[in-house]
């Protein structure tokens, strides 16, 4: 049977280079692995050091404590974590709508949410972690881990992909589009925040996926044109 | 001052806080660029990786003229750029100029271009020649001038703009089944969201 030999507009193209300029990608490197190197350079000081990192810097501005710190109030603090748990229920229900998957990944970060929500269960004395560095690395270790398995459940799980519909990875697209600016919003209020982070991070890694797998589940004729 | 510049200044003085919000707010973006100019994921991540303690480094240069992803973005594709030398990525660029040419209509690699359907313009991108990859990439989406290429590149304008219109032309053939889409086809043929 032959091929159509048709070819795409200018105007076309054009739209699609568009689309691609405006493209992101979950990140490539990993914070703890940067901040390793960066401390190796001292291009980052050192906890608890008050001293400046590099000795190259200009003399600096006065800044008010507010700035200094990235001060935000605590009540504004438990509001944007409770605004990134809602929104992360949100997009664990709209996953969980079409997808054996999503059916457990929303369930595993509903119950991270609520163990993080109940105060009642953090007990500091008796923490398994012996630093919060420790605790920040084990944190980065289960992102990243977390991410990987998505990622590979999105890349390999068929069953899951056949259940989802077009209609379904669409609104959890949607949906994740919307977590992935709240919490980037949020981050540049409080930028080391561990919970925003990990929601910020599996959001994009999510969005991702969903890209590839809604390309999966469109009919033969169709395709990913605008997202 | 803008929040930009503060946040510099704070990672200029090595503020872990500053340095990650530099980082987190910017990677989506950069590490975009970075993949898109290396093609390979797993170099991109290597190369990402460097391009980011260079920006770092070079923070003390920032002068708050433009946005910050605005300075990190033009780091971030000289730094990609000089690392895929470093691999033989983009040996030659000039050869290919010279060497790439129209095919013939019986040409069998015109044939397999014609049956290979690219699912994205990233896919298609891939199927240029090495130099009329990055020419596109950094004209059409970078944004760089064809005097900026031949600078950043080693090459003539010249050749510059004759990658490019090569690159299209192939693009335009490799995407030929996205037409539906743009022709009103509705819906059914192209889902946009």
């Amino acid at each position: 049977m032959p091929l159509p030999s048709k070819e795409l507009s200018e105007q076309a193209l054009d739209a699609l280079i568009v689309r691609e300029r405006t493209r992101i990608v979950a990140p490539l490197t990993e914070w703890r692995t940067l901040a390793l190197q960066l401390r190796d350079e001292g291009l980052l000081r050192a906890p608890g050091d008050p001293r400046g990192a590099r000795t190259d810097a200009p003399p600096q501005p006065r800044v008010t404590p507010r700035e200094r710190v990235g001060w935000i109030a605590p009540a504004a603090r438990w509001t944007m974590r409770i605004a990134a748990s809602v929104a992360l229920v949100a997009v664990g229900i709209v996953a969980g709508r079409g997808m054996t998957v999503g059916n457990d990944i929303a369930h595993t970060i509903q119950m991270a949410i609520a163990d993080s929500s109940d105060v009642s269960h953090v007990r500091v004395g008796g923490a398994p972690y012996g630093s919060a560095e420790e605790a920040r690395t084990a944190l980065v270790k289960s992102e990243s881990e977390y991410q990987r398995a998505a990622a590979y459940l999105a890349a390999t799980d068929t069953a899951a992909r056949t259940a989802a519909s077009p209609q379904v990875l669409q609104d959890r697209l949607a949906a994740l589009d919307e977590v992935t600016v709240t919490a980037l919003k949020a981050l540049r209020d409080a930028p080391d925040d561990p919970l925003l982070n990990q929601y910020y991070l599996s959001a994009v890694s999510a969005r991702e996926a969903t890209i590839q797998r809604l390309s999966h589940s469109l009919p033969a004729d169709a395709r990913v044109v605008r997202f | 001052m803008t929040t930009d510049q503060l946040t510099v200044r704070r990672a200029i003085d090595g503020d872990e806080r500053a340095l990650r919000q530099l980082w987190m707010e910017n990677a989506p973006h950069i590490d975009a660029v970075v993949l898109r100019l290396c093609g390979d994921r797993d170099l991109a991540a290597d190369i990402a990786q460097e391009v980011w303690i260079q920006i770092f480094r070079a923070l003390p240069s920032y002068r708050g003229d433009s946005q910050f992803g605005t300075w990190a973005h033009r780091i971030a594709v000289n730094r990609s750029l000089n690392a895929l030398r470093k691999v033989r990525r983009i040996a030659k660029i000039e050869t290919d100029v010279e060497e790439e040419t129209a095919a013939a209509p019986d040409d069998p690699a015109a044939e397999s271009e014609r049956s290979f359907m690219a699912q994205s313009i990233d896919q298609a991108v891939q199927r240029l020649s090495p130099g009329a990859r990055t020419v596109f990439l950094l004209h059409d989406v970078e944004g760089y001038t064809h005097e900026e290429i031949a600078q950043e590149l080693g090459i003539t304008p010249g050749g510059s703009k004759s990658q490019l219109f090569k690159a299209r032309a192939k693009l335009r053939r490799l995407l030929a089944h996205f037409a539906d889409g743009f022709a009103g086809a509705g819906p059914s043929h192209a889902t946009p969201f």
